[in-house]
């Protein structure tokens, strides 16, 4: 066990080295990236770029200040910005995070009982107006874009229908940490949970409808029936435990990529400060020392959450567990 | 063809039959919303303790009758008339909640051909086989494990409560179709429908599943309707027989009588297509199946080979040839085991021979068949194709090599392209060796086709426009293309229909007769093996246990495991009804081995002239 | 030297009717003092932060508004609203300095009594200190603007150990300061009353501060900053008003500057009262909306800026001046000004500097109908122009910022390059790498759509900047002299009126317009537009101030 856990851990450790070289590299390959030029500010005179490229060691050869950038990020932790100079990269991370985890974790929960409940029912009804429902509101929930509807549903709760009855109680747009104000922190996530939930609700129902009614044509859900279980509990119990498990893997999957910096646009709409944004941030300015920590914590989480996954399929599957 | 007035020997006895079909009619929606008809008028009766089977080729209907008994079909595209009383419900007036109360898993219980997909990945045998017990009476979880563990160990599963708590892949597929009966017996069903139930499994599986049927029947005292295709297994298990062809019943009548004195042209052409394991005592080379007249029903004569294999210089020379696979598993991903599918396997095949390779599942002829031609890297040892070593050959060479060297799939639909026509695919092989021109091409595809008993004109079609057999004889066809000097058939026959498979083994032997082909022949089924091989080979866990002319294996076996392989082997002759074969209940042994496992040295016995047995030990 | 382009001009969108009528900024009668407004706590949102809290360094119109009140030069621009905001008065020093040695000294004298935000005395040694800093952190305008000073050559050489020796020296016994430049500048006050050069404790770090804040002397002092959170600025407890104009005390105690979100929630916070200004532009569909339901909210005013199209002189097409002056001709104003918003928030412009530029001479040749002002565009002598080029069916690339008004003005120049005969296209870059890009001449850009801002009104700011010989840097990031001209002639003139403007101002200007035209006539550019700015204040935000320098006067409007 021990030893799975330490190779996991060096797989992961070389996965994030690699995708560190090729941040660091795509940076210093796009054009017009010179940091030194970009940290000296507009029109510095060239005195002052050299200046600062010697300050900040970017004269140095690349593997160099990979390995300081590397060092300062991991060992030392007080990597800075190179846009909001002082700003140190581990802390602002460290801070987003749980932002990024609420907003996640919510809407998570909201779109797993959402998705399965939708793809369960219209598996049930497969063909009549429950199915025809359903699979007409999640075709929307995914054609319509995150930003799109978020932005609605701020018009409606933040400018249309503010004052009224309905969304009085809808605070500003933003964020508060859940240890200052559990109420406020709860009110405030419930329009951002539901709009992120909202695209996995379609997505997740649609895919695990397709999943059962496939599932309904194997050989295991025939021998059920013949065994005289009631519809209920085939549908349940035999059909839908095993279509769960595709559904399993990708939220994994998504739920790493999310947490990883993924929502950014459920995160700009309602203002959430989350690692999403701050990502999106580094790259608008071409931060480097940003975009290395966000694009490592992202990669860091999506190796977790396939890690996860895996166990968890271990745990519903037990074809998996043959060793 | 008539419709005959069913036999109810049952109500003649004065018992009400437990099952009762009365003119069964069963639609299928189809295409373009019509409905197409499958079953048409069927009638029979099953009386309580008798067995019957229904019998037929594919597409015959014997399966959409058994399903239509449980009614387990989508009621949204069939359609179903008549009547079908089953313990004296009326199936057909059921709803879905009276099926489940009185019928499924109650009166009637049923298993299946694919024991491998048959039962629920993910849950625990026993834990299937308590929700059978438990979804029609309350019964306490403990006391429902207990009659768990008793019916595992009526189906004589070894240490029962132990294997309650494994998951189905944890079994072999003799042992899940046990796993199967199990749970169909826990509702004590008055009728068990038993479809195709050994089809998918091993000889000597099939063997030990039907000698377990049969004594469960008369332990629980139920009648069974049996589905097959195999006259064989009918000989050996039903009482009576409905023989079906194109959704109606053409003959039905004490299995004894059927075999005997066959009375439709159908029945007979599908008894003389039979090939008999032991019909072959005396011949000394390979024989033709005789043709059988459809109309009549009357077989012809049997042509024997006519040419003989030239045994100057072997075609295909095999020496020492190791194939192993690593298995991976665990969080790591890290080698944990070596299969050993193929053991220093050494032989040779001459010019216009056939040497078959048989053995049952897992025993790595088909490995052997795929290593010969380098489809997997992982082999070592020396593969001589006339004068070149196939295992020194650089890429470019090999594929060249590889026109000498043709297979023959087992599923030639999934080996052709939908896409492209079946001339389109005889041609491009040939074109891709620059063997001629597109045109030449041409010509001989259709030349070709006409000597596989198909049409030029056909090569214009695509892949699912052909019936099996059709299809099967492209293939043929299509290995034909490029002059190959051997053929290697995997399992060539095993899905066609024993008349179709007849046709095809004589094609078979009409190529090698004009051609001097000499032939790999890769198959489970001994019947068809002893027709066509001049020698035979039996593998079993990956190595070579005996190999020798095929009468010399057939007739005087030395290995027991070949022993065993032929005993297991039905024949169609119900006076053999009520044998037991009394086989070990055996979990089919795989070559999985530990890394540091070392194989023993082997040694072979010469007790035959060309005849070799492995010696144990 | 520009502030930076901030994208709060970069408005999108289409035209709008309805913002003619829109009320002017600085219309608001300046109440007289009454106690009941100070107080209370101000909101501001942003999209984003920008960078770091350190005055030397910051260079971003974001922050320069808020540096103000914080921190204090020598000198400072007035904190008013109107056309006096472009003036200069004495801040930290008492007087006007006294200019001595034909220009080159300029010697000030330190007010006394005043306190930084931490509890010390200002002193002359805080003053010798922090003009050091602007080298040892290497300020981006170290080297453009303050280079000047005497010793300063060797502080941009090795910025550790800089002294400005001769430069800048103190004596505490007079409490004075002088300062001796290499040449005279009179442009020099100005660059002393840009938060460049504020002074700080002598004690503050000597390398960029970051997120820390540094004690200065202004009426506020940031209380916390989080770039990815918020920017607090509370009152300085120190702090006593010594000049209303320089550095007056202001209204609100606190300050809240709240990163994050998006420009439309920004908008739907402050009309539901959870804000009070917004410093991204409001969108422009919204913009449409308020100008009829919320005109009393909104703010427009002139800005000392212009979008213009720079075209590289040293590669084709544009090597060809007929080539270039055919574009002007051709580059229909009215409609870019439509596409920027309509004539309430924009207009056309023909020189490069802009309109409220001093100096500034309305001559405009590239147009129908010659003479002061653009009228409309003279396809037919453009044709002709590009005909005696020599250079049509080249391939052009126009280089755009992916703002939706930038590749809105981007589309635009290519229709009429392909009406001119060229094979055109659009490239729209992120916009933080587009300017950079522009910039340098290994990425061959031909032809570009950019912005440019005053960072104190004086010409040199956009001729000297934008067109001299000093800002062409080939291969570099930083050459913001995007058109790479370089005309020996006109660069010394533009030097010369610098130098004429410490002696006789008035002349200089007028050179000034006269170097503009002459520029022109070389058509580096095509000038595009002025924009005009659009602030969107809270119903409760009073006294709402316009500074030509440095836009809306925070600290000068009240919440209560």
């Amino acid at each position: 066990m021990l030893a799975a856990v330490l190779s996991r851990l060096l797989r992961m450790v070389v996965v994030m080295f690699g995708i560190s070289v090729i941040t660091f590299l795509i940076f210093f390959a796009t054009p017009s990236s010179d940091p030194a030029a970009r940290i000296a500010g507009k029109n510095a005179a060239q005195e002052t770029i050299e200046a600062v490229r010697k300050d900040f060691g970017l004269d140095r050869p690349l593997y160099v200040q990979y390995g300081l950038m590397m060092k300062r990020l991991f060992v030392t932790r007080d990597l800075t910005s190179f846009a909001n100079r002082g700003q140190q990269i581990v802390p602002a991370v460290a801070a987003a995070a749980p932002a990024t985890l609420s907003l996640v974790s919510g809407a998570a929960v909201l779109w797993m009982l959402g998705g399965i409940l939708t793809g369960i029912t219209a598996a049930a009804w497969r063909g009549r107006w429950p199915d025809k429902l359903l699979m007409g509101i999640s075709m929307m929930a995914v054609a319509m874009p995150v930003f799109w509807v978020g932005e609605m549903v701020n018009l409606i709760t933040q400018n249309r229908l503010h004052d009224t009855w309905a969304f009085s109680w809808v605070p500003a747009l933003g964020y508060t940490p859940f240890s200052e104000d559990p109420g406020l922190w709860f009110r405030s996530m419930v329009f951002p949970w539901l709009t992120l939930a909202f695209l996995y609700i379609g997505l997740y129902g649609r895919m695990l409808r397709t999943g059962i009614i496939e599932t309904y044509q194997e050989d295991f859900i025939r021998t059920a029936r013949a065994k005289g279980l009631t519809g209920r509990k085939v549908l349940l119990k035999h059909a839908t435990r095993s279509a769960i498990i595709p559904i399993v893997i990708m939220f994994g999957m998504d739920f790493g990529v999310l947490v990883g910096g993924a929502a950014v646009l459920t995160e700009v709409v309602f203002g959430i400060n989350g690692v999403g944004r701050l990502t999106y941030q580094a790259l608008k300015v071409l931060d480097l020392p940003m975009i290395m920590a966000t694009v490592l914590y992202a990669s860091f989480f999506v190796v977790i959450a396939n890690a996860v996954v895996d166990l968890l399929c271990l745990l519903i599957d037990p074809r998996m567990r043959r060793a | 063809m008539t419709d005959l007035t069913p036999l109810t020997p049952a109500a003649a006895a004065g018992t009400r039959p437990i099952l009762s079909i009365r003119d069964l009619s069963v639609s299928f929606l189809g295409a373009r919303n019509s409905w197409t008809r499958v079953i048409e008028g069927l009638s029979f009766d099953v009386a309580p303790g008798e067995t019957v089977a229904l019998v037929g080729e594919s597409g015959s209907g014997k399966s959409v009758t058994s399903l239509s008994v449980l009614g387990l079909l989508d009621p949204t595209t069939s359609r179903l008339e008549g009547s079908i009383l089953l313990d004296g419900h009326d199936v057909l007036k059921l709803d879905e909640a009276g099926m489940i109360r009185h019928i499924r898993g109650q009166a009637a219980a049923m298993i299946f051909q694919e024991p491998m997909t048959s039962l629920h990945p993910i849950y625990r045998v026993g834990d299937q086989i308590m929700e059978a017990l438990t979804s029609h009476r309350d019964m306490p979880k403990a006391e429902a494990r207990r009659q768990a563990i008793a019916l595992l160990e009526r189906v004589r599963i070894p240490n029962a409560a132990r294997r309650i708590d494994d998951y189905p892949h944890a079994f072999s597929g003799g042992m899940r179709q046990r796993v199967m009966i199990a749970m169909a017996l826990a509702s004590r069903p008055k009728l068990l429908i038993a479809d195709e139930p050994t089809t998918a499994l091993d000889v000597t599986v099939q063997g030990e599943i039907l000698d377990l049927l049969k004594d469960l029947q008369a332990e629980f005292g139920m009648a069974m309707l049996f589905i097959t295709h195999d006259m064989g297994v009918v000989a050996e298990m039903a009482d009576r027989t409905v023989v079906m062809l194109r959704g109606r019943s053409v003959e039905q009548g004490p299995t004894a009588a059927i075999f005997a004195d066959p009375q439709q042209p159908y029945t007979r052409a599908l008894l003389a297509s039979v090939p008999v394991l032991g019909s072959m005592k005396g011949e000394p080379a390979p024989l033709r199946f005789p043709v059988v007249d459809m109309k009549t029903g009357v077989a012809g004569g049997a042509l024997p080979l006519r040419s003989k294999p030239d045994l100057t210089a072997p075609i295909l020379d095999v020496r020492d040839l190791v194939t192993r696979f690593d298995l991976r598993g665990g969080l790591l991903n890290r080698r944990v085991a070596r299969v050993h599918a193929v053991e220093n396997v050494s032989f040779r095949i001459f010019p216009g021979e056939t040497l078959s390779l048989v053995g049952e599942s897992g025993c790595g002829k088909s490995t052997t068949g795929k290593s010969i031609i380098r489809l997997n890297d992982r082999s070592t040892g020396s593969v001589r194709l006339g004068d070149d070593d196939l295992f020194g050959l650089g890429a470019e060479a090999m594929r060249r090599k590889r026109r000498d060297i043709q297979m023959i799939p087992q599923d030639p639909l999934a080996s052709m392209n939908p896409r492209m026509t079946v001339g389109d695919a005889l041609v491009e092989p040939f074109l891709e060796h620059r063997m001629g021109t597109a045109a030449e091409g041409r010509v001989r595809a259709a030349r070709l086709m006409d000597q596989v008993g198909l049409t030029a004109a056909m090569l214009e079609r695509y892949p699912h426009e052909f019936s099996g057999g059709q299809r099967q004889r492209v293939c043929i066809a299509r290995a034909l293309m490029l002059d190959p000097k051997l053929i290697i058939a995997d399992e060539s026959v095993s899905a066609l229909d024993v008349s179709v498979k007849a046709q095809v083994v004589n094609l078979l032997l009409d190529i090698q007769d004009r051609m001097g082909i000499a032939f790999l022949f890769i198959s489970h089924d001994i019947a068809v093996v002893e027709r066509i091989s001049h020698r035979i080979a039996v593998m079993y866990m990956g190595e070579i246990v005996e190999i020798g002319p095929r009468a010399e294996i057939l007739e005087r076996p030395r290995h027991a495991y070949t022993r065993q392989l032929i005993g297991a082997v039905t024949v169609p002759d119900p006076a053999r009804r009520h044998l037991r074969r009394n086989l070990a209940v055996t979990e089919l042994r795989t070559p999985i081995r530990p890394l540091d496992y070392a194989p023993p040295a082997r040694r072979y016995e010469e007790v035959a002239p060309g005849h070799l047995v492995m010696v144990e030990g | 030297m520009s502030e930076i382009r901030s994208i709060r001009a970069r408005l999108k969108g289409r035209f709008l009717g309805g913002v003619a009528a829109l009320a002017i900024g600085a219309a608001f009668p300046a109440l007289a003092q009454d106690d009941a407004h100070y107080g209370g706590t101000m909101k501001l949102l942003g999209v984003s932060s920008e960078g770091t809290l350190d005055p030397h360094i910051n260079y971003t119109a974001r922050y320069w508004p808020l540096f103000i009140y914080t921190h204090d030069g020598l000198m400072a621009f007035k904190k008013v609203g109107g056309p006096e905001s472009a003036e200069v008065v004495p801040d930290l020093a008492e007087a006007m300095p006294e200019v001595s040695n034909d220009g080159k000294t300029y010697t000030f004298k330190l007010r006394q009594g005043i306190k930084f935000s931490n509890g010390k005395d200002l002193t002359v040694d805080d003053v010798v200190a922090s003009f050091q800093r602007i080298f040892k952190v290497s300020s981006p305008t170290s080297g453009s603007f303050y280079s000047g000073i005497v010793g300063a050559d060797k502080c941009l050489a090795e910025a550790e150990t800089c002294t400005l020796e001769g430069g800048v020296t103190g004596d505490a016994a007079t409490n004075t300061i002088t300062i001796n430049l290499v040449a005279p500048d009179a442009e020099f006050l100005f660059k002393l009353a840009v938060p460049h050069a504020v002074i700080m404790p002598a004690d503050t770090v000597m390398k960029d501060a970051g997120n820390q804040p540094i004690p200065g002397t202004g009426t506020y002092m940031f209380e916390s900053y989080d770039p990815n959170a918020s920017l607090i600025m509370v009152r300085n407890p120190h702090f006593q008003e010594w000049s209303k104009e320089a550095q007056p005390k202001g209204y609100p105690d606190r300050i809240e500057y709240t990163f994050g979100g998006t420009e439309e929630a920004a908008v739907n916070a402050i009309l539901n009262g959870q804000a009070d200004w917004m410093y991204e532009p409001v969108p422009s569909d919204r913009l449409a909306e308020l100008s009829v339901s919320n005109a009393d909210q909104l703010r427009v005013a002139p800005l000392v800026a212009w979008w213009y199209a720079p075209m590289n002189v040293n590669i084709p097409p544009f090597d060809s001046l007929q080539a270039r002056q055919a574009l002007n001709f051709a580059v229909d104003r009215g409609a870019l000004v439509s596409v920027f918003g309509g004539p309430a928030l924009a207009a056309p412009v023909c020189t490069i500097l802009p309109p409220d530029m001093p100096g500034h001479a309305d001559r405009c040749d590239y147009t129908a109908d010659p003479g002061e002002f653009w009228s409309a565009p003279d396809m037919e002598k453009a044709l002709a122009l590009v005909e005696e080029s020599g250079t049509k069916g080249q391939k052009v690339t126009v280089v755009a910022d992916d703002t939706s008004t930038g590749r809105a003005v981007g589309t635009y120049l290519q229709t009429v390059l392909t009406e001119l005969g060229y094979d055109a296209t659009v490239q729209s870059i992120s916009g933080d790498i587009q300017f950079t890009y522009i910039q340098n001449t290994n990425n061959n850009v031909q032809i570009s759509v950019t912005q440019w801002y005053q960072d104190y009104p004086a010409p040199s700011n956009f001729l000297h900047v934008l067109f001299g010989c000093d800002s062409f840097t080939p291969g570099s990031d930083s050459s913001v002299n995007m058109s790479g001209i370089c005309d020996k002639g006109l660069d010394d003139r533009m030097k010369a009126a610098m130098a004429l403007a410490a002696t006789d101002p008035e002349a200089a200007l007028t050179e000034w317009g006269n170097i503009d035209y002459d520029m022109m006539k070389l058509a580096p550019a095509v000038p595009l537009f002025t924009p005009k700015d659009v602030d969107l204040i809270s119903t409760r935000l009073g006294n709402y101030e316009f500074s030509s320098q440095f836009h809306w006067l925070v600290g000068n409007s009240w919440v209560q």
